[in-house]
């Protein structure tokens, strides 16, 4: 191993932390801005033009907050869990390809920090770490309100994790590979070679599951600020809270980022005819759309249930995405066998299931969800008096 | 015959032609001796001729220096009859007792542990008579006319710690109190400034936090300051054994749902609860015994601070308590205007309460396009009378002052606006599905519970209860204006929601029609006894100059008597109850709010409901604490 | 190959150390004066009643337990998947996952009929 190869990490791991601090403070001016253009507001607009020095001003407040650690709380786990989301957060993002490779001082640089042939699994396993954050984080606080916020994302995270697994898993029967490289160049050419058009349903349920897996609305129950005041993270402040909000924040790009890489074709260009050094350009713009989109549901959705929204990821979209599978694996059987170059066999089975779904979700929807028996019976007493 | 003389002889049938019957312009009352009192109550509820469903309201008077020295008094209401009627009784022995209604009335129950908080009267039978308002150590009762108005020292949280020490309900404070009793006997109890030297020396220095998981933690921060009242929680299993199955958690006061400082004992099985214990009395003022020290007009005020979401609604119901005690109506165009202002004010109480519920349900949006239009009602409100929020408008006798130039323009242009933005909000709620599963079939109060239980306004009419006080008993000119009384039948946290939605739809409609009738002439009284007289009669006239005088110094007075006067607020009825001894103070002044009679049937419906059910709950009761602790 | 994950090693160490820095920074630049009050668990502004580290509500667990049975079925299928394509023929591929699916299915069935997905 050449010293030139650990000198190019050190500087793709900073670029990496940079670019992701960086969005990750403008995520927040973006979020501001946009809820408030659709509230009617004007949001941020005091420091700096258009309030842009304000998530530098948020930083330099919470650095110099009081940090508390609160009388009971298991002090070095109370440490640990913020650096822990974190750097899981961070780490994710180290597999997704932003762009080609380049040409810079006579090196081949490609632009991505490694190539895992297991890039897929590697994203999968270590996003789910940053649940160890939230739950210790919650139950370290010695907060009852931490408690029931860690203990909800915990069983949330976990829920949807297999929703999300099992919704990548079109792609990869599609492609043949679980390293995100070569899934993205699998997708090469003109836009409708994305996957996205051969997994319409796989999309949609990685989106939702990664909203959920976010911890953003309407699946933010673990932090459910008018239940349980600040969920998991109540007794966090100074920077130990901006810790979390920075894996929070940062979890939403690398969601929208696989998402980006899985189905619109990563950086790819929507057309063949673009140059390949665009590539960064196209993937940021992907990534921007999704963030919009969640910043979008934010504004606009109240807020699940717990039972709700367990029902919703073990009734819903398990059986879903497990449908998903099965139907990809025949349509593609068809196709190899039947008809080697109908790209439509596998799109139009998914495209099937998804309205089977749909009835299926509101014939469940009026009959399941909606049947709650009423919570207080009627006093006898109180009948008699009326009647 | 009228259902009031009805009542008096079916009782007097009952209990011997002893009774006393009072008339006083219009509320009627007998004084039933106290050991019939339970039967009394009986019988007006289950005479299917009377049948007096509810007891809206139980307080008590103090006449300081006669024997039997407190008087209780309970105002029903006939829903079928559209009658009220009000028994008295003298509360006899030492500590002072009547038997509690709440066999007969579940609803009774909190009138009466603010009765027993603030008087000191007990009430034998009574389940759960514990103090409500004031801190469950604090050992007085305040609303006696012995008590002092004194002075309390403002706790922060850097000196609550020592304040708390200092109070007289503490045993340190106590233990203070006596010792400066005993140097000077005249001192008065809540005064006890002691200056401390060592009082910064001692709290600039920090605390080294305790440590260790497994540290009770009651024991350890034994003795960090509990501010306010406490409700003594009585949980099915032991608090402090980690191992019990059960959790207890202080849902509230400072919490972002509670819509103020409600607090809610609350214990959890997991997400799912198990019970639910409200505790008020965080912004408990002692408001009642403010006004008590007030005269009329300067009492006003006081009522815009207890229901901050509906001010007029207050002003209303003490102005009105006023003018009955008075025997006086307001000029025809004060009544047509207060109408106006009156569902302007309801608008902007049922758009807050809408907004903060969808935010308490996690959609933001929602809630800052409802303030957006409840801002426009200040506008409109600082337009007519100078101030936003706390306006006072409303007086005895009619209206602070006339109409601005451009009411009807301003007013018009509103109420043209409103509707398109109604309908927005409502599309975006209700066509959500995740806002209907939040919302349906969740915190059903059942039709049967709302009588009994003492709730009235929209929680009732969600419910199945076909009530409006402004169709039913009207007040102003709410007889001549035409509008619907919306009802749903479900009872559930999405009825409650839908029916504020429908009734802010009618209040438009009656708006607009009593904006159309205001008539000309004048905004207040003639009475110069009552209204001061406009400034360029107190030049030429030497009565209106006396007049004016005695109004801005003395202020004026009603007649020895007692009055209950009800009006249909956004969170249901709220009446005054006013007692007068001639003087230009009011004797007694109670006010009834509605959502502190109902906040009472709320853990009824938040039984086995989840976290989340109860902070939509919450929101759907709308909850202002103002109102509640007053 | 192992050595692919070198540079992921080099990002992890780097992201400890910001947050390790980060901590660093606040502890040096942020005032510590706590007090009793500021100690307390925050608990809506009341004293805590008992404590929050307590035995849980056994959905909890039974909800992991869930999450681990499919989380390996999971694992299970993705090399699966990875090779599906390739397979030839490719109706031994079906043959196989639809069987392994009816097997998962039934153990679904058979959670859902026992009540364990009713959160209720």
């Amino acid at each position: 191993m050449d010293l030139g190869l650990l000198v190019e990490w050190i500087i793709k791991s900073v670029v990496i932390m940079g670019v992701l601090l960086t969005g990750f403070a403008y995520e927040t001016w973006l979020e501001r801005k946009v809820v408030s253009k659709m509230q009617f507001r004007i949001g941020p607009n005091r420091a700096g033009p258009f309030g842009l020095l304000l998530p530098l001003a948020d930083g330099i407040k919470l650095i110099f907050k009081e940090e508390l650690t609160p009388a009971m709380a298991d002090k070095w786990v109370f440490r640990i869990a913020p650096i822990m989301s974190m750097v899981v957060a961070l780490i994710t993002f180290a597999v997704i390809p932003v762009g080609p490779s380049i040409n810079l001082f006579g090196r081949v640089i490609p632009l991505r920090l490694a190539d895992v042939n297991i890039g897929l699994m590697y994203v999968l396993a270590v996003s789910s770490l940053g649940i160890y954050g939230i739950v210790l984080g919650g139950w370290s606080s010695n907060n009852k309100y931490a408690l029931l916020g860690g203990m909800r994302s915990a069983a949330q995270l976990i829920s949807y994790e297999l929703a999300l697994g099992l919704s990548l898993m079109g792609v990869v029967m599609l492609t043949g590979s679980l390293s995100l490289v070569d899934i993205v160049n699998a997708q090469a050419g003109n836009f409708w070679n994305w996957n996205i058009f051969l997994q319409p349903l796989g999309f949609i349920l990685y989106g939702i599951c990664g909203l959920a897996e976010t911890n953003r609305a309407p699946f933010d129950l673990p932090e459910a600020e008018q239940e349980l005041t600040a969920g998991y993270h109540t007794e966090y402040s100074g920077m130990k809270f901006a810790l979390f909000f920075m894996a929070e924040y940062i979890n939403m790009v690398n969601v929208s980022a696989i998402a980006s890489t899985m189905f619109l074709g990563g950086w790819r260009a929507p057309f063949g005819f673009i140059p390949e050094w665009t590539g960064p350009i196209w993937f940021f713009i992907k990534v921007i759309t999704f963030l919009f989109i969640y910043i979008w549901l934010r504004a606009t959705v109240p807020r699940l249930r717990y039972d709700q929204l367990m029902n919703f990821g073990w009734k819903v979209l398990l059986p879903l995405a497990i449908a998903n599978v099965i139907v990809t694996a025949i349509t593609m059987a068809l196709r190899q066998v039947y008809a080697p170059n109908a790209v439509v066999t596998v799109t139009f089975g998914s495209l099937l299931l998804m309205i089977a779904a749909v009835f299926l979700w509101r014939s469940w929807t009026s009959r399941s969800m909606r049947r709650r028996p009423p919570l207080h019976g009627t006093s006898a007493e109180g009948a008699a008096r009326t009647a | 015959m009228s259902h009031a003389d009805l009542t008096f002889d079916k009782l007097r049938a009952q209990f011997g032609d002893g009774l006393q019957r009072e008339d006083n312009h219009g509320h009627v009352s007998i004084l039933v001796p106290t050991e019939q009192i339970v039967a009394a109550a009986k019988l007006l509820l289950t005479d299917p001729e009377l049948a007096y469903t509810q007891v809206v309201d139980i307080t008590a008077v103090d006449w300081w220096g006669r024997s039997p020295r407190f008087e209780v008094v309970y105002q029903f209401l006939s829903h079928p009859n559209h009658a009220r009627f009000s028994l008295r009784t003298y509360a006899q022995g030492d500590p002072p007792t009547v038997p509690s209604l709440t066999s007969v009335f579940p609803g009774a129950n909190w009138f009466e542990r603010e009765t027993y908080d603030m008087f000191g009267v007990r009430f034998e039978g009574h389940p759960d008579l514990r103090r409500i308002l004031m801190p469950h150590n604090f050992n007085d009762h305040p609303l006696r006319r012995d008590f002092p108005l004194g002075y309390e020292e403002v706790a922060f949280s850097h000196n609550a710690h020592e304040i708390h020490k200092r109070k007289s309900f503490t045993p340190q404070g106590l233990a203070l109190a006596a010792e400066a009793k005993q140097q000077n006997p005249d001192i008065l109890i809540g005064a006890q400034s002691v200056s401390d030297p060592d009082y910064k020396a001692r709290w600039s220095q920090p605390i080294e936090p305790t440590g260790g998981i497994r540290q009770h933690t009651g024991v350890a921060l034994e003795d960090v300051a509990t501010i306010g009242p406490m409700a003594e929680p009585t949980p099915s299993e032991d608090l402090d054994d980690p191992f019990s199955g059960t959790m207890v958690m202080n849902i509230g006061p400072h919490h972002p749902a509670t819509h103020g400082v409600l607090r809610l004992v609350t214990e959890l099985n997991g997400e799912r609860i198990v019970r639910v214990m409200p505790d008020i009395g965080f912004l408990h003022t002692g408001i009642e015994k403010t006004m008590e020290s007030k005269s009329y007009l300067k009492a006003l005020p006081c009522t815009d601070r207890t229901g901050y979401a509906s001010p007029l609604h207050c002003n209303m119901a003490f102005s009105g308590c006023i003018e009955r005690l008075l025997g006086l109506d307001a000029p025809p165009k004060a009544q047509w205007a207060r109408v106006v202002l009156l569902e302007l004010d309801r608008i902007s109480s049922h758009l807050l309460c809408i907004g903060s519920a969808s935010l308490d349900m996690g959609a933001s949006s929602p809630f800052l396009w409802a303030v957006d239009d409840r801002e426009q009602v200040y506008d409109i409100m600082e337009f007519t009378s100078g101030a936003r929020m706390m306006t006072s408008f409303i007086r005895p006798g009619g209206l602070a002052y006339d109409l601005p130039q451009g009411f009807d323009r301003v007013v018009r242009r509103y109420l043209d606006y409103l509707p398109s933005r109604l309908d927005m909000i409502e599309e975006v709620l209700v066509g959500n599905p995740i806002f209907l599963d939040r919302t349906q079939n969740v915190g059903v109060l059942t039709k049967a519970d709302v009588l009994p239980y003492n709730v009235s306004g929209p929680h009732a009419r969600a419910s199945g209860i076909d009530w409006d006080l402004r169709r039913d008993m009207p007040y102003l000119i709410y007889d001549q204006l035409k509008f619907d009384v919306p009802v749903r039948t479900t009872g559930d946290v999405y009825a409650r929601f839908m029916i504020r939605f429908a009734e802010m739809r009618e209040s438009l409609k009656i708006a607009r029609q009593a904006l159309d009738g205001i008539p000309a002439g004048r905004w207040m009284t003639a009475d110069r006894k009552v209204a001061p007289p406009p400034k360029e009669e107190i030049a030429i006239s030497m009565e209106s100059l006396i007049h004016h005088f005695k109004i801005w110094t003395e202020g004026f007075r009603t007649p020895p008597g007692q009055a209950y006067f009800a009006i249909e607020s956004p969170r249901g009825e709220m009446g005054f109850f006013m007692t007068s001894d001639g003087s230009a103070k009011p004797y007694r002044c109670h006010e009834r709010s509605g959502v502190f009679a109902s906040l009472q049937a709320m853990p009824l419906v938040c039984k086995d409901g989840l976290i989340s059910d109860l902070i939509a709950i919450i929101a759907s009761w709308d909850p202002i604490l103002g109102e509640i602790d007053r | 190959m192992p050595q692919d994950f070198l540079p992921i090693l080099v990002l992890f160490i780097m992201s400890v150390g910001l947050g390790i820095l980060v901590l660093i920074i606040a502890r040096l630049f942020g005032p510590r004066v706590p007090t009793r009050a500021k100690m307390m668990p925050y608990e809506s502004g009341m004293r805590p009643i008992g404590q929050a580290m307590r035995r849980l509500p056994i959905r909890y667990y039974l909800t992991a337990t869930l999450f681990i049975v499919f989380d390996i079925e999971i694992v299970f299928l993705y090399p699966w998947a990875v090779v599906y394509k390739r397979m030839n023929p490719i109706w031994v591929g079906l043959a196989e996952i639809l069987f392994f699916f009816v097997l998962v299915i039934i153990g679904y069935v058979y959670l859902l009929r026992k009540g364990a997905l009713e959160w209720e």
